[in-house]
């Protein structure tokens, strides 16, 4: 029997506003948004947003700010807008607005990517190279998006140069990057291709005592444009990224993200188009060990195989409608494992569907409507056991339904509303209201998201998660467009969310229903935010005040209880500063308010051990955390060829900021017990070289 | 796991940092504490209360409570052992009988019910060598036979040493070396086994103060025992080992209001290892 007892862990430790409205975007769309990047009308977008609770996300901009390793990385940059947080120091794990990172839908060119993450979460999966814009929905989400209870990160790749070709090389300290892209035929069709690779494995290898380890990642985008005729456009793009990492042959991690979409834009007229897309997607994860009499191999995945249509249709100046249809066949192997001679295996799937309507309409001078509605119908499907629990989860009963028949089938109507009152030229109000939901679910031990998590889709068992958010927000810029402000509050109440019953682990059992137990969640806040737009110094400050609270029959006596993502005051102030035309400075501070944390009321002695007792989930708050990260960027232009020099330093004052704390018995001490912090990263300096034709 | 990761590139920076930190507690009231046991071996209870987190006084047994531990045969008062240290009857249980537990203390009534297990009886019990990291790891790997083998049954493993070597002496041996908790999943059948993977031969060799509770060291006897408990038992003795660390009390099966459990259940030994590093052989499949 394979036991993971604190020994092996020993051992393992060892080892080693650019976008185009609010409308889904779209192939047409691109060619408007590669106009505007940087500039003041950008600006004047992010204020006269309809939606409210959005980040429109700019790559460009993003990419300067300072990073952990010199990787540039979009989703460490969203966790310095209001609203965004970071699961813990240096996580790629983000949280918006009170929930988790499981309940973020992260759509890559349409197709939904699970755990975006390179190590476990230290980088994010996308490569900025490839990447052209972003859209983060906090939670008020217009009708065309479906699946993510707390936000939806909508991505698109870039596409390739119709005319020219270019190319780009970065060397990292852990990481290179290559992208190229250029006319397939010029003028009608187009590639890019983008691929990164780690290499930490080849420092190992140079190494005695840790040459037959394997530590690395890689990820590869690729995307074709087709000009196929006058009203019609064809994009293909593809996605794959995989991480792997093993102790010799004694213990292995793998897993991947796998995304391909093919999406026909086609113009009926200037005022009216369609999207069809095919998607496919694929997280599959691989984690085992091997070693004395033990073997233990577990795998798991989500499939989605998906066909969505939709079309924007502009009726007048009034009224700007989006309207589609969505079908997925949704599978997810919970698990399959071989323990021993033990072979289980849980999988299961689904058919999900959706029709929608939305509308941006311009009901007076000064009143501005983004309304629409979302049908989504759920239905788990036969062709795998299902159970009745008792209050223990122990099986009372099984069933075997034949493969297609639905089992379970949930439907409900989320309407989605923002308005946006004009208060004048330069002042807007908004407000609006948002019901997502979500049946995707992931079981995370711990706070923070990671790859082997098990996951479990609704079923007669489990309900979809569904959020209610409220929104009430102001936004402001000034004459010249120099500096915008805004200032949103928000109320979240969550139904339907599942954690690990006490005790139970992602192994204790093949049917993940049995572990664990549904509950509900509530979260609220402020979030203020001011930028800087214009002249040699740009960025913004942010301030997130916020509160998260749960509540789950079994845990904490079945009484509300702090999150453990709780945090109240989480502070950003990020600063670009344009030295000459070679130079560029920039500058991250971020400060965050203790994280919640559970920490003994009580300790007792059995069978000759110290235990510590606990009266409250999550009553204590761990220290603060606060960082300096700076970066310098050298830029140089030759005839052909452009030379970056890219120079970083994380955690500029060195503080050591909390990640872990421990409650120890220590005989030694007077008090018998001793509380110990453990710090992720001190001072990291890091350097990279971009070369670009 | 991420955990780890995150502190494996840490340590390859060498940038973590360690250090000790204030806290201020809160201390709740003071909550009795229940452990009891009827194995082949006999029965005990201990019964004991919580302390203050900043109270470095171990708890001794608890006098003036009334215990009885019966079954559908037999129902025995255990009377307090000033030798044991615990309510003691060296009446053994039997395997395939469900005992009640029942205390009165200080006004409150305590209840549990447990059904004992059969013996698994330890066929080998040895330390070995891995290499890892061109690193030579001491293992440990305890095979035994399985009393029901077309059942799951559950497992308290716990391995105790006394130590004579200078570093741990005059401390308090009472907590065991180790102890885990395993069921016989994907076994091979009629047999159970456990791994260990213990510490790396250089963490002994530098043998720095904060190692010195999990270094061997020459000369310390090695005792192994095995105990067969039912599902209650695992899962009270798992929920306290996983809530440790992640804020959660284990749900006691003892009503009442208490701390603790009642475990029923046979309990097997390997012979003694009187540990020495340079007898120890490397690991054959």
């Amino acid at each position: 029997m394979i036991v993971l007892g604190k020994k092996v862990i020993v051992v393992v430790l060892l080892v080693s506003s650019g976008i185009c409205r609010a409308q889904q975007p779209d192939i047409a769309h691109e060619e408007t948004l590669k106009e505007v990047t940087v500039t003041s009308r950008s600006v004047q977008k992010r204020v006269d947003e309809v939606q409210i609770g959005v980040e429109k996300v700019e790559i460009a901009t993003l990419a300067k700010v300072p990073s952990l390793f010199g990787e540039k990385d979009i989703i460490k940059s969203l966790q310095l807008l209001p609203g965004v947080k970071s699961e813990s120091e240096g996580s790629g794990g983000y949280e918006v607005r009170g929930g988790t990172s499981s309940q973020n839908l992260i759509l890559l060119d349409g197709a939904t990517l699970y755990n975006a993450g390179h190590l476990l979460g230290i980088f994010s999966t996308f490569n900025d190279d490839a990447l052209m814009n972003g859209a983060l929905y906090k939670g008020m989400v217009p009708a065309q998006f479906g699946g993510g209870t707390s936000s939806v990160f909508d991505i698109n790749t870039r596409s390739g140069d119709m005319n020219d070709y270019h190319l780009g090389a970065s060397v990292g300290l852990l990481s290179a990057k290559v992208v190229a892209e250029g006319p397939i035929k010029e003028g009608k069709s187009s590639f890019l291709l983008a691929g990164r690779r780690s290499y930490l494995d080849l420092f190992l290898k140079t190494t005695d005592d840790y040459k037959d380890n394997t530590l690395h990642f890689y990820d590869t985008n690729l995307r074709l444009n087709f000009r196929l005729s006058a009203k019609d456009m064809l994009a293909l793009s593809f996605f794959h990224g995989f991480d792997n990492m093993a102790l010799a042959d004694m213990m292995y991690m793998k897993w991947s993200n796998t995304a391909a979409t093919a999406n026909w834009l086609h113009h009926f007229n200037d005022h009216h188009h369609a999207n069809t897309k095919l998607i496919y997607s694929n997280f599959s994860t691989n984690i085992g060990i091997d070693m004395l009499s033990s073997y233990y191999d577990s795998k798991g995945f989500i499939r989605h195989a998906t066909l969505n249509h939709q079309q924007t249709w502009q009726l007048n100046n009034q009224h700007r409608i989006n309207y589609g249809l969505e079908g997925t066949l949704l599978q997810v192997l919970t698990a399959e494992w071989e323990i021993m001679l033990l072979h289980e295996r849980e999988k299961r799937n689904a058919l999900t569907g959706d029709l929608w309507l939305g509308d941006v309409w311009k009901a007076g001078k000064n009143i501005e409507l983004q309304a629409g509605a979302r049908l989504h119908v759920f239905s788990a499907l036969g062709g795998t056991p299902y159970y009745q629990l008792d209050n223990e989860g122990n099986i009372i009963e099984t069933t075997y339904p034949s493969r297609w028949h639905r089992v379970k089938t949930y439907v409900g109507i989320e309407p989605r509303i923002s308005a946006k009152i004009s208060l004048g030229p330069q002042h807007n109000l908004k407000l609006g209201y948002s019901r997502t939901s979500q049946d995707v679910h992931a079981i995370t031990q711990g706070s923070m998201s990671m790859p082997f998590a098990r996951y479990l889709m609704s079923s007669n068992i489990i309900r979809p998660e569904q959020a209610h958010q409220v929104a009430l927000g102001w936004t402001g810029v000034t004459d010249e467009g120099d500096y915008d402000f805004s200032a949103e509050t928000y109320y979240k109440t969550i139904n339907h969310v599942y954690d690990y019953r006490d005790g139970k682990v992602f192994y204790s059992e093949i049917e993940v229903e049995r572990l664990v137990l549904g509950g509900k969640g509530r979260a609220y806040g402020l979030e203020l935010c001011a930028h800087k737009n214009n002249g040699p110094l740009t960025g913004w400050i942010s301030y997130t005040l916020a509160w998260a609270e749960n509540k789950i029959e079994g845990i904490n006596g079945g009484r509300w209880y702090t999150a453990s993502n709780d945090r109240r005051h989480d502070l950003s102030i990020v600063g670009m500063y344009q030295l000459t035309p070679r130079w560029e400075l920039a500058a991250a501070w971020h400060y965050n308010s203790g994280q919640a944390l559970s920490a003994p009321s009580a300790k007792y002695d059995m069978d000759g051990s110290t235990f510590y007792s606990y009266s409250e989930r999550n009553g204590f708050r761990a220290p603060a955390c606060h960082r300096l990260d700076l970066s310098a960027t050298y830029t140089r232009k030759h005839n052909h060829t452009t030379h970056i020099w890219a120079f970083g330093v994380y955690n500029a004052y060195n503080r050591y900021n909390p990640y872990i704390i421990e409650f120890l018995n220590d005989d030694k001490k007077a008090t018998g017990t001793k509380v110990q912090q453990t710090s992720l990263f001190g001072i990291i300096p890091s350097v990279s070289f971009t070369i670009k034709y | 796991m991420k955990k780890l990761l995150y502190m494996i590139i840490g340590g390859m920076l060498l940038s973590a940092c360690t250090k000790e930190i204030d806290f201020d507690f809160h201390d709740d009231d003071p909550v009795v504490v229940v452990e009891a046991k009827v194995t082949n071996e006999g029965r005990s209870v201990v019964i004991s209360r919580s302390r203050s987190v900043s109270d470095s006084v171990h708890a001794q047994c608890l006098q003036g409570a009334s215990v009885m531990i019966s079954s559908a045969d037999t129902t025995t008062v255990l009377a307090y052992d000033a030798a044991a240290g615990c309510y003691h009857s060296t009446l053994p249980g039997t395997p395939g009988q469900t005992y009640r537990l029942s205390v009165d203390f200080e006004g409150k009534h305590y209840e549990a019910s447990a059904t004992m297990k059969g013996a698994a009886p330890i066929t080998s019990s040895a330390f070995s060598w891995i290499r890892m990291n061109n690193q030579r790891v001491l293992c440990y790997e305890m095979w035994a036979d399985d009393p029901e083998p077309d059942v799951r049954n559950y497992y308290w493993f716990k391995m105790n040493r006394t130590s004579h070597h200078p570093h741990l002496e005059g401390r308090r041996q009472t907590e065991p070396y180790g102890w885990d908790l395993f069921d016989d999943r994907g076994c091979p059948p009629g047999t159970l086994f456990l791994d260990w993977i213990i510490l790396y031969e250089n963490t002994m060799d530098e043998d720095k103060e904060d190692d010195w509770k999990t270094i061997l060291y020459d000369g310390d006897s090695i005792t192994v025992q095995l105990m067969t408990v039912d599902r209650q038992a695992y899962n009270y003795l798992y929920e306290l080992r996983t809530g440790q660390n992640n804020g959660a009390n284990p749900r006691s099966n003892i009503s009442g209001g208490c701390l603790g459990y009642f475990a029923a259940g046979s309990i097997t030994y390997s012979d003694t290892i009187v540990f020495e590093r340079k007898n120890i052989e490397e690991w054959k499949e």
